[in-house]
């Protein structure tokens, strides 16, 4: 295409160049006769061009190098006529180009306006999100600290003064009606320990994690010391491994703990030989895992699913108290863990609970 | 020797009862002030409202808080008592129901000196109360009541 374009304004430059050759020759011509018919013999001039290296040493008349002169002129005039037509369109194809990248840099301007105006959309809309949730965790904040304010304060009342008129008018009530105020005050009691453990179920997912290496051993020791003190009648052997660490949140872990060694501590109450050991083990999916195994009551695995539930008891209050909220606390604790949490057992052989942290 | 009294901060009249019973079964003696509310245990404290005119030399030993108050909680009693020359080393015992983490912290962080949760279990309430007296009514030296 150029090659084309570069031929045709070659040919209009040669034919241009031939009719100024023909006219300027006429001329000079002419002129040439009219000096010889007046002062005889032709003026000359001496030229010396360097052509490729060679020096040409020419003797001209004056109008051959008036003819020389314009035939250069004229081949320097069709040059540039033609350097233009070329510089024309080479500058029509340049803003031909310029002007494809404007249209592709203003769209890509718009596309990354759009992207801008996206982000800032979505940061707003997460903003609003966060705004949110953190408007529902302050109103769950304030319902639990009323629930522990309003629900235990008339629980204070009820027990509190039956155990005023179990005092002050022990000899006016008779037995049974002594009986009957004590009933009321272990009901206070179950729905104290009720509140509390759900509170405490709540506080699980209310309060951020902070992930450290927490060193298990140490812990669960000190929960045993505690539960020493607590009862210290029971004759309980405790064998709980060196060096058992994990990564996680150590309070919320110290919750699992305690909650695992109190219902192995619980429910071996009853053997006269009981015994609880702490230690890893192979986990189900190959990955070490924790255990607290004891020798106590056990469970029939026929409803180890329903082990983990709130509220969910696999023995009576009058065999062993309890709210049936701790195992359920201690799943919610290991699943934001993102570990599992497991249990083994038989009536009268004693359980195993396993549990993972990741 | 200054007349040791005790203000307590109680809305709940069952409560106020209990309180006051379980001083009564442990032998404690001492006057004790009943409050109803934050914004009359400062007028008590600063001598103000319907106290207007009281003797500011004569302050109580102790101060037993409930944190949930009508018009003026228990944070913002600490908070002013702490920030008035005439009472900020005052001893503030803070008796409460809830013991929610939130409530300890914001309620040391505001300068009580004791934290304390009512049981339910009224022996242990009573014990509570006994230990309390114990400790701020004898074994404690108070701050001196001028500089």
């Amino acid at each position: 295409m150029q090659t084309k374009r570069f031929a045709g304004g070659l040919r209009i430059a040669l034919v241009l160049a031939g009719i100024f050759l023909a006219l300027a020759s006429g001329y000079l011509a002419g002129i040439r006769e009219a000096q010889m018919k007046a002062s005889g013999p032709a003026l000359t001039r001496d030229l010396t061009i360097v052509l490729f290296g060679q020096t040409l040493h020419l003797r001209l008349s004056l109008s051959a190098l008036g003819v020389t002169i314009i035939f250069v002129l004229t081949i320097l005039l069709a040059a540039a006529v033609l350097f233009a037509r070329v510089a024309h369109r080479r500058r029509r194809q340049v803003e031909a180009v310029n002007r494809k990248l404007m249209r592709e840099i203003g769209e890509r301007k718009r596309a990354q306006d759009e992207v801008i105006q996206l982000n800032a959309e979505l940061e707003q809309r997460v903003a609003a999100r966060t705004r949110e949730l953190q408007t529902a965790n302050k109103e769950l904040e304030a319902f639990c600290s009323s629930v522990s304010h309003d629900l235990r304060a008339p629980l204070r009342a009820i027990d509190g003064f039956s155990d005023a008129l179990l005092k002050d008018y022990h000899d006016k009530l008779d037995e049974q009606g002594q009986q009957h105020l004590q009933r009321v005050r272990n009901a206070t009691q179950r729905m104290a320990q009720l509140i509390d453990d759900l509170l405490s179920l709540s506080r699980v997912t209310r309060t951020e994690m902070r992930r450290e290496e927490v060193n298990l051993t140490a812990i669960a020791r000190e929960v045993v010391t505690e539960l020493r003190q607590i009862d210290p009648g029971g004759n309980v052997e405790v064998i709980i491994s060196e060096g058992l660490v994990a990564q996680g949140d150590a309070r919320l872990l110290r919750q699992v703990l305690e909650n695992l060694l109190g219902n192995a501590w619980k429910y071996t109450s009853k053997q006269p030989a009981a015994r609880i050991v702490m230690g890893t083990c192979k986990g189900r999916n190959g990955k070490p895992a924790f255990f607290v195994q004891d020798n106590g009551a056990g469970f029939d695995m026929a409803y180890a699913s329903k082990l983990f539930g709130v509220f969910q008891r696999l023995h009576s209050a009058s065999d062993f108290p309890g709210t049936g909220v701790g195992l359920a606390t201690v799943q919610r604790i290991i699943h934001r863990h993102g570990g599992e949490v497991w249990a083994e057992g038989s009536v009268g052989q004693g359980a195993t609970f396993y549990f993972t942290v990741y | 020797m200054r007349d040791k009294t005790i203000l307590l901060v109680e809305d709940n009249q069952d409560d106020e009862d209990l309180t006051l019973r379980a001083f009564k079964t442990n032998n404690i003696s001492n006057r004790i002030i009943v409050v109803r509310d934050g914004a009359e245990a400062l007028d008590y404290l600063f001598g103000e409202g319907a106290y207007a005119g009281r003797d500011l030399s004569m302050m109580p030993t102790l101060i037993l808080l409930d944190l949930n108050l009508p018009k003026i909680d228990g944070f913002e009693v600490l908070k002013r008592v702490r920030a008035d020359s005439r009472t900020r080393r005052l001893p503030i015992i803070i008796l409460t129901t809830s013991h929610e983490q939130e409530e300890v912290f914001r309620a040391y962080e505001s300068g009580c000196n004791s934290y304390v949760r009512k049981p339910v279990d009224s022996a242990q309430f009573r014990d509570a109360v006994r230990d309390l007296g114990l400790f701020w009514l004898i074994h404690n030296v108070p701050p001196p009541e001028s500089e």
